[in-house]
């Protein structure tokens, strides 16, 4: 990473919010079960002590519940009594589902009586792991892809720019439901597999354009005339001078997959049922769309996403122009005309790298 | 002009296959075979028999080993033969057909108000870049990124659901006025304009940025032009030029949020179509619904690199250079 990066980063207050809002969510992903769980995080029951029972699955324990609690016993409890996938008995429920906001469940019920708040905060795993991993693998893909293209060019180019506008020009939902719909049935596994494979386009494409860049560099021509290998080259010279452009597009990526897991899950083909999904959260509220109860679930979920994809997208631009030294001063006018450059690294809008351009 | 358009057409024949191929691999990878002809369809009327559906997978070649079977599935496809419905045994042309216009329907009217309210966010931000509101525009702009169209939809149901606006549907029963069609339209198409909205604003920001820094904006404004003339006259039009190859892709944006809009607002399109068929495992219905949205965009590329052509006759030019 280049020197100065990071003080160009945390210049503006915006990525510095966006990044400490990512690292909550992390947090709150990292350590959900001990915010909310109903297993205590340390217990002791008859002269024996479990230490984190709301990680492990104790054989001991299996069926235990508070009211097993003996005279010598005692538990430390996580702040929320309710796991993600708790089930109250149908005797023990008073009213409809899904149940408004009360002082066991502060912010109510699904319609399967589990508690809203956990699950929220357990769909901070499963999003933010989705999200990770899908934008990561399709980095890896595109990474690989694009700096074989941009470096060697001919038939591989050709090869792997076709692939990847074919890739862009299908509605990105119509197939990632069709890939889905055609399993068996879809894990979390399957959804961030059909994300990567076809979200690697973009990031092949800015990382191509950057690899041809810096193929023409005098330092890897120095390299060559130095008498390294091709691979080496590519390896050693061009793919590390490549990476800026793959980071920005993780960045991003993530954002992406978050926002494409949870419309996936909602309409049934994401995060299969019990899993605490933002998505699939929202789909249960969709059920009961016009019952006043069920409008958190609608609500907070949506909110979740929210902050979550913008977390992330505010981070990616504010890295694309940290690590773009053409951005330096940016309120400069002048620097806009340099718009062009911008725009072949931007995330979303592609208007010319992506579609055949009129020229191409 | 006329090699370059040439050369365009031609250049849409190896996406053309691209979008057929990844069709047809992601049917045949269809695992369960057994499960996926029997299914439930036998429990429906006018749906396909196990045999019916087996005769589909021989036809369409999806039993012949892969290159073959694809030649032979695309012969079909070329010809404008996508089979029938394993659920109620109608031709999927005919269903493609019909679903098609909703999702048009939906969506230019989309993008036509996302390109309308896209200028007046350029032109402020333009006119004093770095302002107060250029920040503020831009910031607000960058959030509607984020925003999942899922959570829109949805609570645009719940803040329609006590007014007198209708929430499901494309028409109420028994009435065929215009203006109910259009009652029916107005949240679905609300969903969609904030998406379309966000790119093209953006765009338009940094086009006009861009060529307010140009020579002729510098000529007009030294000629004594007003910055209003200047603006709207010479950086405007110029700005719009460069606009015209967002169209096409804006487009696949748009029919994938049309897969949770028509979903959430019970609209009979190519998201509900391909949704439906997705759940009961319709094969051939998949196959043609993702063959059409496929080659829809690819459409929509094509006509925005031709207007474009047309709008700009420096693109010519330098096609010939090349």
């Amino acid at each position: 990473m280049r020197p100065g990066v990071w003080k160009r980063f945390a210049a503006r207050r915006r990525n510095l919010i966006g990044l400490g809002l990512s690292l909550l969510l992390a947090l709150l992903a990292l350590f959900a079960d001990f915010i909310a769980s109903d297993r205590p995080i340390i217990l002791r029951q008859a002269g024996t002590l479990y230490l984190f029972p709301n990680l492990v699955e104790y054989r001991a324990l299996r069926g235990f519940s508070a009211r097993d609690l003996g005279r010598a016993d005692w538990a430390l409890w996580p702040p929320l009594r309710h796991g993600p996938y708790t089930i109250p008995p149908l005797a023990t429920l008073e009213g409809p589902l899904p149940q408004p906001p009360s002082a066991d469940h502060p912010l109510g019920t699904d319609n399967a009586g589990r508690d809203t708040l956990a699950r929220l905060l357990h769909g901070t795993r499963t999003s933010l792991g989705v999200g990770c991993a899908a934008a990561a693998a399709q980095v890896v893909i595109g990474l690989a892809l694009g700096v074989l293209a941009g470096y060697l060019g001919g038939l591989v180019d050709v090869a792997v720019t076709r692939a990847a506008e074919v890739l862009l020009s299908f509605p990105l939902l119509l197939l990632l439901l069709a890939a889905q719909g055609i399993l068996e049935r879809t894990t979390l596994m399957s959804t961030m597999a059909v994300i990567a494979l076809t979200r690697w386009a973009d990031t092949s494409r800015l990382v191509r354009a950057e690899a041809m860049r810096v193929r023409e560099m005098p330092y890897v021509e120095a390299s060559r005339a130095l008498g390294s290998s091709r691979l080496r080259t590519l390896l050693v010279h061009v793919l590390p001078n490549s990476l800026s452009p793959a980071l920005v597009a993780a960045t991003f990526g993530v954002g992406s997959a978050i926002l494409l897991e949870s419309a996936l899950s909602f309409l049934g083909f994401g995060a299969p049922e019990p899993t605490a999904s933002w998505g699939l959260l929202m789909a249960h509220g969709f059920q009961d769309v016009l019952d006043p109860n069920a409008r958190l679930l609608v609500l907070l979920p949506g909110l979740a996403i929210f902050l979550a994809v913008s977390a992330f997208n505010v981070i990616g631009e504010g890295l694309r122009d940290a690590l773009d030294p053409r951005y330096q001063g940016a309120v400069d006018p002048s620097v806009f005309i340099t718009s062009a450059q911008n725009r072949a690294l931007s995330p979303i809008p592609k208007p010319d790298g992506c579609g055949p351009t009129p020229a191409a | 002009m006329r090699t370059l358009l040439l050369q365009r057409l031609l250049g849409t024949i190896p996406t053309f296959l691209g979008i057929t191929f990844i069709a047809f691999a992601l049917v045949r990878a269809a695992p369960g075979h057994a499960l996926a002809l029997e299914g439930d369809g036998g429990l429906r009327q006018g749906a396909a028999t196990a045999a019916e559906r087996r005769e589909y997978r021989r036809l369409m070649g999806l039993d012949d080993p892969f290159l073959p079977g694809y030649a032979r599935w695309l012969t079909h496809v070329v010809r404008g033969d996508l089979g029938d419905s394993f659920r109620d045994g109608r031709p999927v042309r005919v269903l493609l057909a019909e679903a098609l216009p909703v999702t048009l329907l939906l969506s230019l009217p989309a993008l036509f108000l996302g390109y309308l309210l896209a200028i007046p966010i350029g032109l402020i931000s333009a006119a004093r870049p770095g302002g107060l509101l250029d920040r503020f525009l831009s910031s607000a702009v960058f959030l509607l990124y984020s925003l999942p169209v899922q959570w829109v939809a949805l609570l645009l149901v719940v803040a329609a659901s006590g007014s007198g606006l209708p929430i499901q549907g494309l028409r109420t029963e028994g009435v065929s006025a215009a203006s109910d069609l259009f009652a029916h339209l107005v949240l679905p198409i609300a969903c969609l304009t904030y998406g379309s909205l966000a790119v093209l604003s953006r765009h338009l920001r940094s086009s006009m940025l861009e060529v307010m820094g140009q020579d002729y904006v510098r000529t007009a404004r030294a000629k004594g032009l007003s910055e209003t003339a200047v603006v709207l006259r010479h950086a405007l039009p110029n700005s719009l030029l460069s606009m015209i190859t967002l169209f096409g892709l804006t487009f696949p944006a748009l029919a994938s949020g049309a897969v949770i809009v028509e979903r959430v607002f019970g609209l009979p399109g190519m998201g509900k179509l391909t949704f439906d068929a997705v759940l009961g495992r319709d094969m051939p219905v998949l196959m043609g619904a993702i063959t059409l949205a496929g080659l829809m965009t690819m459409l929509g590329l094509l006509v925005s690199d031709l207007l474009y052509l047309a709008a700009d006759p420096r693109v010519s030019l330098r096609g010939r250079r090349t």
